[in-house]
């Protein structure tokens, strides 16, 4: 029979993911024949956060839901690697880390009661700021506002007084002048209007993360084999969508910024990065330590990959 | 036409629980709970699962601790002589002013709107300082209670405003831009209110108590001395959010150190004030913050129901002119109003009526404004109408009392919502110097 | 000194509802039910203390956060972590006390015009049970998540790796004392009341 899920997403319709979840959508529709069809709800209109996600799906609150994982590393560490910090510095480095990945992600999911429909980048975060940081010296005493443990953790160690603030105060904060530097993505950064307050911004990528969107194990396992091919190869289609679209999406971002007035730096002295890279090796290892075994088989299998492309 | 049908479930139920007189919070877990059941046609397991998220997810938001600590400050202000200085300082300023004292509530809802960015926390920390003093000095009570509930709401226009830092975040709009442009429209509101509750004073001296005669000069003096304390606190907590000390989230906070520091300079803290004030607060923040919740998840069966877009997609299929569109979409807004709070609306409907509204060439920024009126709008209109729970338990009338008196200050704002439709440079105007 | 201005509060209600409980019903059953009518005012009174320290703690931890910031250019970095929790949990602890308070608003415009005391006592009594019935779901629901999450070990994502449960369970707890305070108006209005007591 025919069939009519709701879907959620923290994000607005116009952000990155909203945007893939819209094709994934129009895709099944299209494929289907209009046999399925998907509701979305975006901005967190059902009032589920992405940390609810994932028990939403399993416990089949929502058939599906695309969620931006990092949120959920309470739940279990693994949902952590694509936000380590300087672990991949494009788009192709974090999807190569993610298909490395991704069995991984799948047991873990299957625990949950879900399946993983398709995965869908975010664009790197990096730095925007008032004045431009030329070094690592203009870090220090820099008022800033990181997002997790993590990135809280290697600002401190680069020499920043980073804190943390809840969306809504970052502008009234920047527009007060009590912070003057926010570690977000050049899209979400422009969203909020950021450049009125800090033109600048250096694409340090300090982390490539995804949203995964997933789907209930009973609800899969109730559509028929017809169905479920359709689904899947929409499923497919939006990945390969997503991550082909990142870095047009990105560059787009970037000369929208310009437009603005904004000074965006594109590329950071690999010195520089390289320094901060260090910094964040202890964060690495903590996460290593408390996700085991299978984070060391991950961590080799991608630094692998990246010898040996940098060796060709 | 299903649509039709849904919602009549929905009003249907809050029709049968909120009126056999349920708890309000209670009631509209309740309607959820059968709506999820009636209308989406749920198993009761996946209503639980809905209910402890959803539940669990708004009530540990942390911008609701401004409730119980604007409230707590109101509680303070109330038991010691801060406010009895407040109601004798202003006397002698408002004497010539037809209406006199009941200017207070329109005053101090657009004071404090600077400084909180909730309506229920301006309700109910103003109302909670205004509402005894005016009634015990005889003032009429369905203009005292309703400028309360129309001024109250001013809180979303003036900012700070968390909804419209959500709305630009969704809309893609200068936040700065959006600040500006809510200022004028909002002190538009409250000339309006200032304005009619004079013609209604003019017209029939009863609704004052008699003038206490003429006043000089060293009554004035008197005045300000009794309103500095008001003053300073005020300026205090702007000063830091200004100052970019504290975040508008903080404001509250700042904003009880500051009235226990002050109530201790002026020689007059008790412990036991402190507490009274505290168990009180703590009351109170409970019923506005349950009800909040229950708003949370009665707008999720909503959205689960598909509602508003239904809705929308009537209105769209329409093909309507622009100024017909925008009327149509106000309707719509008053109606979901109705039933939901602020937030829950803008965040359900925009992605669907910005691009509308957008493609009929209206300014985004404009309509974001407009879209913060149709919020205030719904704090005031029953049955889901916070500004009329706050003022029900402020004041112990009845919820159809409480709407009566906030109906005249509901159709002003619909006024200034005209207004602004047929002169949108009263919204766009102070943007051009951002 | 808080805790004895709760404790006077429910040791005076206690004697209101023995008083209340005379009215009718056998002697042990109304030993039984002020035992409960206690219990429930007992449970209630402590919610709202706790409720009341948690809005100590919220204003001082945001101060702190503010010093923090301005002065020493750090952070506790776990401000609107542990707020929400005390948010959450002062709700809902306060829930009880809050309703004996006559906190809790309601449309009384039924209840005000039926007149007979049958029907009107009939009317309380329904409003009572549905709201034990939803305050019982929810105490079970928000039972299940504790459990479970204490069972899985799931902690917040922030640098604290706060066990979720915990918090959960001031939820839970306010829950169910808000139950057990339904119940307690329930058995007091039955009592009160001889024709639907028997
Ligand atoms: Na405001
Ligand atoms: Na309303």
């Amino acid at each position: 029979g025919s069939v009519s899920w709701d879907m959620p997403n923290e994000y607005p319709a116009t952000s990155l993911q909203g945007e893939t979840d819209q094709f994934f959508s129009r895709r099944l529709a299209e494929l289907s024949d209009g046999d399925i069809t998907i509701t979305h709800h975006f901005g967190g209109a059902l009032g589920f956060r992405s940390r609810d996600q994932l028990d939403a799906v399993g416990d089949g609150a929502v058939p599906l839901a695309n969620t931006f994982i990092a949120p959920l590393g309470g739940m279990d560490p693994l949902f952590l690697l694509m936000s380590l910090p300087f672990l991949t510095s494009d788009p192709q480095e974090a999807k190569r880390l993610f298909d490395v990945a991704e069995p991984h992600f799948n047991t873990v999911l299957e625990r949950y009661n879900q399946r993983l429909l398709y995965s869908s980048p975010w664009a790197s975060s990096g730095l925007w700021s008032r004045k431009e940081l030329a070094d690592s010296q203009s870090f220090a005493g820099l008022k800033m506002r990181t997002y997790d443990a993590n990135s809280t953790e290697v600002f401190r160690t680069a020499g920043a007084s980073p804190v943390q603030l809840s969306w809504a105060d970052i502008v009234p904060q920047l527009s007060a002048g009590g912070i003057d530097g926010v570690l977000t993505s050049i899209e979400a950064g422009l969203s909020a209007s950021f450049n009125e307050y800090t033109p600048h911004f250096a694409a340090i990528n300090y982390d490539s993360t995804v949203n995964l969107a997933t789907i209930n194990l009973d609800v899969w396992n109730g559509l028929d084999d017809a169905q479920r091919a359709l689904v899947q190869q929409a499923a497919d289609e939006t990945a390969a969508h997503a991550w082909a679209n990142i870095a047009d999406a990105v560059a787009q971002s970037y000369e929208q910024g310009e437009a603005k007035g904004m000074t965006i730096q594109r590329e950071v002295d690999p010195a520089f990065r390289q320094q901060m890279a260090d910094n964040a090796q202890p964060v690495i290892d903590a996460w290593l330590k408390q996700v085991g075994e299978s984070g060391v088989q991950i961590l080799d299998a991608y630094r692998q990959g990246t010898s040996g492309a940098e060796s060709n | 036409m299903e649509v039709l049908s849904g919602m009549g479930i929905f009003l249907m139920l809050l029709v049968m629980f909120l009126g056999m007189g349920v708890w309000v919070f209670a009631g509209l877990f309740m309607v959820a709970i059968g709506a999820m059941v009636l209308v989406t046609d749920m198993p009761i397991t996946q209503v639980g699962t809905i209910l402890r998220t959803v539940t669990w997810r708004s009530a540990s938001a942390w911008e609701l601790s401004a409730i119980p600590l604007f409230i707590w400050m109101g509680e303070i202000i109330f038991r010691t002589d801060i406010s009895d200085r407040l109601f004798r300082g202003l006397s002698p300023m408002v004497q010539w002013l037809p209406g006199r004292l009941l200017h207070t509530n329109v005053l101090g809802c657009t004071l404090f709107a600077a400084i909180s960015g909730s309506t229920s926390a301006t309700t109910a920390t103003v109302g909670r300082i205004t509402t005894d003093a005016l009634a015990e000095r005889k003032y009429d009570n369905s203009l005292a209670v309703g400028s309360l509930a129309g001024a109250g709401s001013l809180g979303l226009l003036i900012p700070p405003s968390i909804v419209m830092i959500i709305y630009g975040v969704l809309a893609e709009v200068s936040i700065a831009k959006l600040f500006i442009a809510g200022i004028l429209p909002g002190l538009l509101i409250a000339f309006v209110y200032s304005v009619y509750i004079m013609i209604r004073c003019v017209a029939n001296p009863a609704l004052a108590p008699k003038s206490e005669g003429r006043v000089n000069w060293r009554d004035v003096l008197q005045g300000l001395s009794d309103l500095m304390p008001i003053f300073i606190l005020i300026g205090l907590v702007l000063g830091s959010i200004y100052s970019g000390i504290a975040t508008p989230s903080e404001a509250a906070a700042v904003g009880v150190a500051a009235t226990i520091l002050l109530v201790a300079a002026m020689g007059k803290l008790r412990l036991q004030v402190l507490i009274d004030a505290g168990f009180r607060a703590v009351s109170t923040s409970a019923m506005v913050c349950t009800i909040l919740v229950a708003a949370a998840v009665l707008s999720s069966a909503i959205g689960y129901a598909h509602i508003p877009q239904e809705l929308v997609k009537l209105i769209e299929s329409l093909h309507l002119s622009p100024y017909v569109l925008l009327m149509m979409l106000a309707v719509f807004y008053l109606v979901l109003g109705c039933f939901l709070d602020g937030i829950s609306i803008i965040v359900m409907t925009l992605p669907i009526t910005l691009p509308l509204i957008v493609q009929a060439g209206f300014d985004p920024i404009w309509y974001g404004v407009f879209l913060v009126l149709m919020c205030e709008l719904a704090t005031m209109t029953p049955p889901v109408g916070f500004n009329l729970f706050i003022l029900q338990s402020l004041t112990g009338q009845p919820i159809s009392r409480v709407a009566m008196a906030a109906f005249p200050f509901f159709l002003l704002m619909v006024l200034v919502v005209i207004l602004i439709s047929v002169f949108p440079q009263i919204v766009l105007f102070m943007t051009a110097f951002v | 000194m808080a805790a004895f201005e709760g404790m006077e509060t429910a040791q005076s209600d206690f004697e209101t509802d023995v008083q209340d409980a005379e009215a009718g019903g056998a002697p042990a059953a109304r030993g039984l039910i002020a035992g409960f009518q206690r219990l429930a005012r007992l449970l209630s009174a402590f919610g709202g203390i706790v409720a009341m320290l948690i809005l100590v703690f919220v204003t001082s931890h945001i101060l702190l956060e503010i010093a923090l910031r301005s002065l020493f250019g750090t952070s506790t970095y776990v401000l609107d972590e542990f707020v929400g929790y005390s948010v959450a949990a002062m709700t809902f602890l306060a829930l009880g006390r809050a309703m004996s308070d006559g906190a809790l608003i309601r449309v009384s415009f039924l209840l005000d015009m039926v007149r007979s005391p049958v029907l009107n006592r009939a009317l309380r009594l329904g409003c009572i049970l549905l709201t034990a019935c939803l305050a019982g779901f929810m105490t079970w629901i928000f039972w299940k998540t504790v459990s479970r999450n204490f069972m899985r070990g799931v902690t917040s994502d922030t640098i604290a790796h706060v066990p979720l449960w915990i918090p959960e369970s001031l939820v839970l707890a306010g829950l169910a004392i808000f139950f057990v305070q339904l119940l307690a108006d329930a058995l007091k209005l039955i009592a009160k009341n001889p024709h639907s007591a028997r």
